[in-house]
């Protein structure tokens, strides 16, 4: 393809477009497409001009993208002025084929985000709506793409839940996902809420700055809300009531209907088959309820079913599907649980197994326990990613497989574990019961014990051997020499510390006023430092100042509190200063971070 | 590691090693040395055949002689495992700088597992794969394709025909699907390539059939030579697999479908003698001259088997009688008869073998003599016919191993009429068991040819059994611990559900329904407590399924489905082996799920469900045989008489052996952990105790030996809190785990160079430099 200048090509794919093969380019400038053989695109999308993508449905035939741009003469923004391109792609291999095109899908969708960022939203406030008009693409990243089909009405979304990452966080302003994280957040972590309410609700940091340091969090809270729940593993139960009559009153709602059509594909098939024009729907769940089939492994019932055309047939279907041993396809099973191989490697000898280890082949016990498997398979294929291949089993899965079942991983020496933080939403009641295992069940001359006793292994784990015939390698190890010295002084401060405001006899809301000054200060500190640490542009400098006029708000809260205390009666005479002091080293970071901007202003100015 | 036993280096391939481990190889190494048989009992989970395996490669490749392993194990997946481990360790051995030269280490199983012919090898049946591949692979089709052309051969057998032994397969170790992978490439069947290099194989695994069903050993086991080394491995059940050997069942539809078979034989000596009397000629002669040699001028024909046990084998010729193809036809054709005409008896009748043959002489005058020839004779008769479809001679075969195994052995079995299926069946369904009671009848050959035969297993006890049963004298026989640095496996006896109602399942309170919801709830509790995979045993395959039902009607699944997914094992090995796959998934992927299985059934028997995926079993009830039936009976009268064990302590032992069996599957390596439920009141009485295994009932305290549903569960909180704690590795060292300077300081003898360096115990470390001095 012709090439505009300083256009690059990203992505190549062979389509076809009216009936007609071609190739697709995606470039750093448009969307193009050219008939086979030729060098000048056919159709041409520019980057301003693409309004809407559509994708066709996983479960098409045809992997199709359809792009809807602006007519290039057309104003912006003038829905009427508008051309659809369909491009289809000409894989043989759909999943492949569906790949390709989500490099158009994201990258298109890169495009409206980046338009959208541009926008004019106010920033500051919290509760900003994405823009989400007609036509118009909405905000934030790969939702994009969702959003867009949605609100140009394509009903079956193609990539639609079930994929992770859908929500992309940190977009300013926060499209309505992002709010709707915050909210969920919030609600679920305590600990998280309260520091959002003394610091956001009270007007000392701007929400997005709070939300800015946080995004794991919310990308965190984004996949596990699109965690889809499996389906219920209960077993369908139709437990009848019985009326004052004395009869039994089965109820079959739609949704049971549903279960019962999934559970037993016969009896789905023998509906199709017969309602409404042979019998009315009543009466065929009433013979089904009445039928032996239903009934099978109810040992009490077992003979009261009647005969019944339909459902016999049901019951033989059912039969003829478990007897077929071959329906199981033996190649996918892991060698090391099929049993066959073991049944097939001798021939048969012995005397047959008494009776009691045979089934029971007379009554219909047996089909109650395989639809108990079917049941169990159902459930566990519905949970399991349909798209997720079968393992085959290549040498390597059962090598992997007979490796797990032979090997005894402790007699090897260990090697290095990977750890996972563990997700702790709400410390303090986590902590709780630790602290007053140290407070009320330990004595505190104990607990100085062991904190002597510590720091005695601290120094043994210090001591370096000089031996010169020990291997270099185990003196000093520094890494369990620095846990050790950690932890102990970890615990030194958990212990001295609630103790210590305990004797100082603080009041709780001084108490928290105090908290709170450092949360905020310490909040904006780090919005502060980490602007600062980057290099200078026009967008972090207008923040940066913005965190600094709200320091003055902090101070103006510390003031506050050490007049407060000043106030307060309490056994302690000398609170106002206590307080003080403990507000000193936040009062002093914040001057410190306040210098270093202005220091750091006036050098963009002079430059 | 590595490690010396007296003068034995020992090459291990992990780090560390287990105490148990290394004394099991101790005494492995002493029966090595005095060439006599041994039987040692190692809880399940901790390394057993890697310890063995460990110990026979050093022992062989270290000493004059070079002893062949032969590896006798339980199942295919067994063998796949116990493979994949030589494999291992022969790798991790050339890592330590050892050659072993020519070594050559390979698995073996049948046809229908080992098949590569691309039309064959798709059949799912064995018998039809073995038929398909005799058509394309006898002698005769294979000559006659040499002159005529358009008759198909098996080219992978082919190939094989056309190199020496020697040069078939280069040297290494074999897993069964390396070997597969081996005869693709190669082009040649890797059935037949490991029957033909089976003599110069180092290490043979294969399963117990093929060293103790005579029908196989004499095909694929004889030439082994005296010195060989005889493993069974999982043993427990080994008495029963040797009478199941020479045991045989006749029905009605067997007695017809020979019929039909000697119907086409006769048409076919008709055919021959019209077209050809040759060859039926020649066999008249071979036969006069005796039947062996005839047998061993083409062995890799696939011949109907002979049941008898080699040295039973009479090297005279066969009797004038049947010598004759239409006579011996005609000799058959009578045989069958008769066995028809007893059939027709509407009660029960049990008899010894001579008094059965004493019979059959009163009413068609057979002889005992020509009855024990039929297997053989009939096997010849076979060949000279050249008969392809030999799946359809397989009730004839039958047919005539019966009559061999009765005209053979006079005591130790018995013949049993039974005209119904049980005693409440109405229609008839009549059986003619030929039962084998005495276990060392087929083992004896074993024992005496070979001077070191091996048995073990995780649950061996009471260990004095099983010499008396099988008739042979162990020279080592131990029983070892387990060493734990934290108590990983809970064993809890559950006497009663939580209203205090006894729970057992006991014959006449099994269906009572009290019983059945106790052990319901019991159920519920656990699929509540415990997280990922349960297994429940049943004591047998009718209980599970009217259990199974009453739950299902009285509400207790319903309680489990909303825990955990159920699964249960079904009759059929395709079906089951599906519901153990997703059985695995649902432990993976954290759904959960139980499986209800049975305590002799095939689930039962190697398929281990260790870490995740069995965090509790629970063992519904004691595993006892159907006392009613009659040829159990007759064992028990059998083995009272003459072995004197009493019929209750051999019910009890063999119950025990099935659950220790069961629960012992939940345990692989010491950071496993796993929850023991022994769900029956009985379990608390001393006399079933003391039957299991010493490593599990050291572990039976008072504490956990009566307790209610509510109690059990809270003990089963405990545990799991417990267990789901980190465990430092560390903890374990010297304890349960140990490094060379351990095994120093027990008095054992490390590898020198770390000797050296640790030198910690100075006493010990000067001790083995003085034995490093004599050596």
């Amino acid at each position: 393809m012709l090439l505009l200048p300083g256009e690059t090509i990203k992505h190549t794919s062979e389509t076809t477009c009216n009936k007609e093969d071609g190739l697709l380019h995606f470039t750093n400038k448009r969307l193009a497409w050219c008939k086979t053989g030729s060098q000048t695109p056919a159709v041409e999308v520019l980057h301003d001009h693409f309004r809407v993508q559509k994708v066709s449905k996983a479960e098409a035939k045809k992997v199709m993208l359809r792009v809807t741009a602006a007519l290039p003469t057309g104003a912006p923004g003038d829905t009427q002025a508008e051309v659809t391109h369909t491009f289809t792609w000409r894989h043989a291999d759909t999943d492949a084929a569906v790949a390709d095109r989500e490099k158009y899908v994201a990258e298109l969708s890169l495009i409206t985000s980046k338009r959208s960022q541009g926008g004019t939203a106010a920033p500051g406030s919290g509760a900003v709506v994405a823009p989400g008009g007609q036509g118009t693409p909405s905000a934030s990243g790969q939702a994009g793409e969702a959003a867009a089909a949605a609100t140009s009405g394509v009903t079956g979304l193609a990539q639609g839940g079930g994929e992770y990452g859908r929500v992309k966080v940190g977009a300013v302003p926060a499209s309505a996902e992002e709010i709707k994280l915050r909210q969920d957040v919030l609600s679920k972590n305590a600990e998280l809420g309260k520091l959002h309410k003394s610091l956001v609700v009270s007007g000392l940091v701007p929400e997005d700055e709070f939300w800015s340091t946080r995004k794991h969090i919310l990308e965190t809270q984004a996949i596990q809300s699109q965690l889809r729940k499996g389906e219920s593993s209960t077993w369908l139960d139709l437990a009848p009531t019985t009326q004052e009559s004395g009869n039994f009153k089965y109820t079959i709602t739609p949704s049971v209907a549903r279960r019962i059509f999934k559970e037993f594909p016969q009896v789905k098939r023998a509906y199709i088959e017969n309602v409404p024009h042979r019998i009315s729907e009543k009466q065929f769940w009433k013979s089904f309820v009445a039928s032996q089939f239903f009934n099978r492994g109810r040992s009490a019932d077992a003979g009261k079913g009647g005969r019944d055309t339909i459902f016999d047939k049901c019951t033989q279907e059912e039969d003829a599907l478990f007897d077929n041993t071959s329906r199981h396809d033996l190649e996918l099973l892991n060698n090391l649980l099929n049993l066959t191989r073991t049944e097939e490697d001798s021939v048969e000898t012995g005397n047959a197994a008494d009776f009691t280890m045979r089934p029971a082949s007379k009554d219909s016990k047996l089909a109650l326990i395989r639809r108990f498997n079917r049941h169990s398979e159902l459930v566990l294929q519905s949970v399991l990613n349909s798209k997720r291949k079968h393992d085959m089993p290549g040498s390597s899965v059962t090598n992997q497989a007979i490796k797990e079942a032979t090997i005894l991983d402790d007699l090897d020496a260990p090697e290095a574990e990977k750890r996972v933080k563990l997700n702790i939403q709400d410390k303090s009641r986590y902590f709780t019961s630790m602290t007053t295992d140290a407070n009320d069940n330990v004595p505190m001359s104990d607990a100085r014990e062991r904190v002597q006793a510590d720091s005695s292994s601290v120094r043994s784990a210090l001591k370096i051997s000089f031996d010169i015939s020990r291997p270099l390698s185990s003196c000093g190890n520094t890494q369990a020499t620095m846990a050790s010295m950690l932890s102990s002084a970890h615990r030194l401060a958990m212990q001295r510390r609630p103790n210590r405001i305990q004797e100082l006899h603080i009041p709780d809301d001084l108490n928290h006023a105090v908290a709170e000054c450092h949360g905020a200060g310490t909040e904006m500190l780090r919005h502060l430092w980490a602007l600062l640490r980057l290099p200078p542009t026009a967008d972090r400098q207008a923040k940066a100042s913005k965190i600094v006029a709200a320091f003055d708000g902090v101070l103006k809260r510390i003031n506050e509190t050490i007049v407060k205390a000043g106030a307060a009666e309490s056994k302690s005479a000398n609170l106002a200063s206590t307080i003080e002091s403990m507000l000193q080293p936040i009062t002093t970071s914040l001057h410190t971070g306040k210098q270093a901007y202005e220091r750091r202003s006036s050098k963009v100015v002079i430059k | 590691m590595r490690f010396y036993i007296d003068d034995l280096p020992v090459i291990f391939p992990y780090d560390y090693v287990y105490p148990e481990q290394y004394q099991y190889m101790c005494g492995l190494k002493k029966s090595l040395d005095s060439r006599g048989h041994a039987m040692l009992e190692m809880p399940s989970g901790t390394g057993k055949t890697i310890s063995l395996l460990s110990l026979i490669i050093a022992y062989q490749q270290f000493y004059p002689g070079r002893r062949k392993l032969v590896y006798c194990s339980r199942t295919v997946p067994e063998i796949d495992k116990a493979l994949a481990e030589l494999k291992r360790l022969m790798e991790y051995r050339r890592s330590q700088g050892c050659e072993d030269k020519d070594f050559l280490g390979l698995g073996l199983t049948s046809r229908k597992n080992l098949c590569v012919h691309p039309r064959v090898s798709k059949e799912r049946k064995g018998t039809v794969v073995d038929a398909k591949c005799r058509q394309i692979t006898a002698s005769w089709v294979r000559n006659k394709a040499k002159t005529e052309g358009n008759i198909e051969v098996c080219d992978f057998f082919e190939k094989i025909q056309t190199l020496e032994a020697t040069e078939l397969l280069p040297t290494g170790v074999y897993t069964l699907d390396d070997l597969m992978d081996y005869g693709r490439t190669s082009g040649m069947c890797p059935y037949y390539l490991a029957r033909r290099v089976i003599p110069f194989a180092d290490v043979i695994i294969y399963s117990f059939h093929y060293m103790v069903d005579p029908k196989v050993a004499e095909m694929v086991s004889k030439e082994f030579e005296k010195d060989s080394i005889i493993v069974f491995d999982e043993a427990h059940n080994i008495d029963s697999i040797c009478i199941d050997s020479l045991s045989i069942d006749l029905n009605q539809r067997t007695l017809r479908a020979s019929t039909d078979s000697v119907e086409r034989l006769t048409e076919r000596v008709e055919e021959m003698k019209s077209q050809n009397s040759e060859k039926l000629r020649d066999e008249y002669e071979r036969l006069v001259d005796g039947l062996r040699d005839a047998l061993a001028a083409r062995e890799e024909d696939l011949i109907l088997a002979n049941p008898i046990l080699p040295d039973k084998v009479l090297h005279e010729a066969i009797p004038g009688n049947i010598r004759k193809a239409e006579h011996f036809v005609r000799f058959l054709k009578r045989f069958i008869e008769y066995l028809k005409a007893r059939m027709r008896v509407m009660h029960v009748v049990a008899e010894t073998t001579p008094s059965f043959l004493q019979h059959i002489k009163e009413i068609t005058y057979i002889e005992r003599k020509p009855l024990r020839f039929c297997a053989e004779r009939l096997a010849s008769l076979v060949r000279t016919l050249e008969i392809t479809d030999l799946e359809e001679y397989g009730a004839l075969a039958k047919v005539a191993a019966f009559a061999t195994l009765c005209a053979t052995y006079d005591t130790g079995f018995m013949v049993l009429f039974e005209p119904y299926e049980s005693d409440h069946s109405t229609v008839p369904n009549p059986v003619l068991h030929l039962a084998c009671l005495d276990a060392a009848i087929a083992i004896k050959p074993v024992f005496q040819r070979f001077h070191t035969v091996i048995i073990t297993s995780g649950t061996l006890s009471p260990m004095e059994m099983y010499p008396k049963m099988l008739n042979f004298v162990p020279i080592v026989q131990e029983s070892l611990t387990m060493t734990l640095a934290r108590q990983c496996f809970a064993p809890l006896v559950v006497t009663r559900g939580s209203d205090q109602v006894t729970m057992s399942s006991k014959f006449e309170v099994r269906n009572d329904p009290a019983v059945v919801r106790n052990y319901g709830n019991l159920l519920i509790e656990m699929a509540r407590a415990v997280p990922d995979g349960i297994v429940a045993f049943f004591p047998s395959y009718l209980y599970m399924e009217s259990i199974v039902a009453m739950w299902n009607e009285n509400g207790v699944l319903k309680d489990v489905w909303k825990h955990k997914l159920i699964f249960v094992e079904t009759p059929d090995a395709a079906e089951t082996s599906v519901a153990l796959q997703n059985y695995r998934t649902a432990c993976n992927n954290g759904r959960g799920a139980v499986l209800l299985s049975v305590a002799r059934g095939k689930v039962s028997e190697g398929i281990d469900f260790d870490h995740n995926y069995g965090r509790a079993v629970i063992m519904f009830g004691i595993p006892y045989q159907y006392t009613e039936s009659r040829i159990l009976k007759a064992r028990l009268e059998f083995m009272r008489e003459t072995h004197q064990i009493r019929e209750n302590d051999f019910l009890t032992f063999d119950a025990l052996r099935h659950a220790s069996q069961c629960i012992g599957r939940v345990l692989r390596g010491k950071t496993d952990y796993g929850l023991m439920v022994l769900a029956d009141k009985r379990y608390s009485r001393s006399d079933k105790r003391s039957k299991l295994p010493k490593w599990i009932n050291t572990c039976l305290t008072e504490t956990s030996l009566n307790l209610s549903t509510d109690m059990a569960v809270a003990l089963t909180r405990k545990f799991l809190n417990l267990m789901a704690q980190p465990f430092d590795m560390q903890a374990q060292l010297g304890v349960s785990m140990w490094a060379n300077e351990h095994i120093v300081q027990h008095g054992g003898r490390g590898d020198i160079v770390s000797n050296a360096v640790a030198a910690i115990d100075g006493a010990a470390g000067i001790e083995a430099m003085e034995i490093e001095e004599v050596f």
